[in-house]
């Protein structure tokens, strides 16, 4: 049995969103072929998680250079660090990863940044050494299926994705190598084949999540 | 000749992306305090100064609200109360940034990429038909006059040794090419970086010097 988790991040409803309806339908997919799986649906938009904040840097800090034990933090400090390392290993626990976001501005939505600072935690989920970070996830899987109305995964605007590769470096130091990529792109620019690009998708989700 | 029509602005804008805020014990906000020290003293009377601090004042995020608003908006329905307060702070912190014609972004360096304040604050500023438009040939900016950005970054790493750091410096070169788009050319970082590595104190001083260098050319104009 393996855990999944499926990770969105756009405030639209489903109906009103690409991401959502690929994403849904790459869900509904892997249902089907893993019927074993146990799969956690979180809506960065719709759910609190905790997020770094003055309170968790300043602990941190206090732990890190004035060499004081988390027990002498004072009680907001201890409590928030608390709740973020406890979320820090509810996501690490997971053994297969699948992000649906959208492109906005070129980057990723605000909420996934602050989710990726949860994750991606020094001594939690990757270490430094002389020769770089050394991430702690091995032999897990991801999946980033990006949803964007322009077309990135190619030039001439390919160097314009702050989004994907982005997400996937974070992966890669966490120790995730294995990062799929399904783009479902370029349906503002070409109105008169939207439907058939979001059709695309669909399928093409359906196939990767049968695969994954 | 184009002769332009505005008013001559002179306004810097200091953008303060540190979840700390105010505290003292932050690299990045130590360089930039020394920064606007001697920035003010450098700059005439006429030069105003204002400062957004986007982990305490309120910098709206793009979520459900906003949304459904921005639609009711193409549609020319009536937004909810909750909806017009929230826009209007958006137009709010959209205008402040386009009346400024000097910008002094601070940040810190967290996992390769800007604080997600920082892009929730993008997401306000980068709104079409204001800061850029669509054209057929692709998206252009409208912030071509003359305009200047500093960008003060701490890190622990350092990323301008041309390796695998220079590569995943997702913050530097997003908000470059960022700028670039919306038609601010004229793009500085100053690194402290290398803290967690070096004699933070020696980091700090190198900072210092070149944020004096930064504030002279800035104030000349």
């Amino acid at each position: 049995m393996g855990k999944v988790l499926y990770i969105t991040a756009n405030p639209k409803s489903i109906e009103n969103s690409v991401s959502h309806r690929v994403g849904q339908a790459f869900l509904q997919a892997y249902r089907h072929s893993h019927t074993n799986d146990e799969i956690r649906e979180i809506n960065l938009y719709e759910e609190d998680f905790p997020t770094i904040d003055n309170d968790i840097l300043n602990g941190w800090g206090k732990m890190r250079k004035n060499g004081i034990s988390f027990s002498e933090l004072n009680e907001v400090e201890q409590q928030k660090i608390n709740a973020l390392n406890t979320f820090t290993d509810m996501i690490a626990s997971a053994d297969k990863y699948v992000f649906v976001s959208p492109m906005w501005n070129w980057g990723i939505p605000p909420r996934l940044k602050a989710f990726i600072d949860s994750f991606v935690v020094v001594g939690k989920t990757f270490h430094y050494t002389e020769n770089g970070p050394v991430g702690h996830l091995q032999v897990k899987k991801a999946i980033h299926i990006q949803v964007s109305g322009g077309i990135y995964s190619q030039e001439p605007f390919a160097k314009m994705d702050y989004s994907h590769p982005y997400l996937k470096q974070v992966l890669n130091i966490i120790g995730i190598d294995d990062v799929e990529v399904l783009y479902v792109e370029g349906y503002e620019f070409d109105l008169e084949r939207a439907d058939d690009i979001i059709r695309k998708g669909i399928d093409d989700a359906e196939k990767h999540a049968l695969a994954f | 000749m184009q002769i332009k029509g505005e008013i001559q602005m002179n306004k810097t804008l200091i953008i303060n992306a540190h979840p700390k805020v105010d505290d003292t014990s932050s690299y990045s906000l130590k360089v930039f305090h020394h920064f606007l020290t001697a920035y003010k003293e450098l700059i005439p009377d006429s030069e105003t100064i204002e400062q957004i601090d986007l982990y305490s004042d309120v910098v709206p995020i793009v979520d459900k609200t906003v949304l459904s608003a921005w639609e009711k908006q193409r549609n020319e329905q009536e937004l909810t109360s909750q909806e017009k307060e929230v826009t209007d702070r958006m137009s709010e912190v959209l205008h402040q940034f386009k009346s400024a014609d000097t910008y002094v972004i601070v940040l810190p360096l967290h996992n390769f990429n800007i604080p997600s304040k920082l892009k929730d604050y993008m997401d306000n500023i980068m709104i079409a038909r204001e800061t850029f438009k669509y054209t057929e040939t692709g998206s252009v900016g409208l912030l071509k006059d003359g305009r200047r950005m500093l960008v003060i970054q701490a890190s622990g790493s350092i990323y301008t040794n041309n390796d695998w750091y220079t590569e995943v410096e997702y913050s530097h070169k997003y908000l470059k090419s960022m700028f670039n788009f919306l038609g601010i050319e004229d793009y500085q970082i100053i690194r402290a970086q290398g803290t967690a590595l070096l004699e933070p104190n020696e980091v700090v001083e190198k900072a210092y010097k070149e944020v004096e260098e930064a504030a002279s050319r800035l104030a000349a104009k």
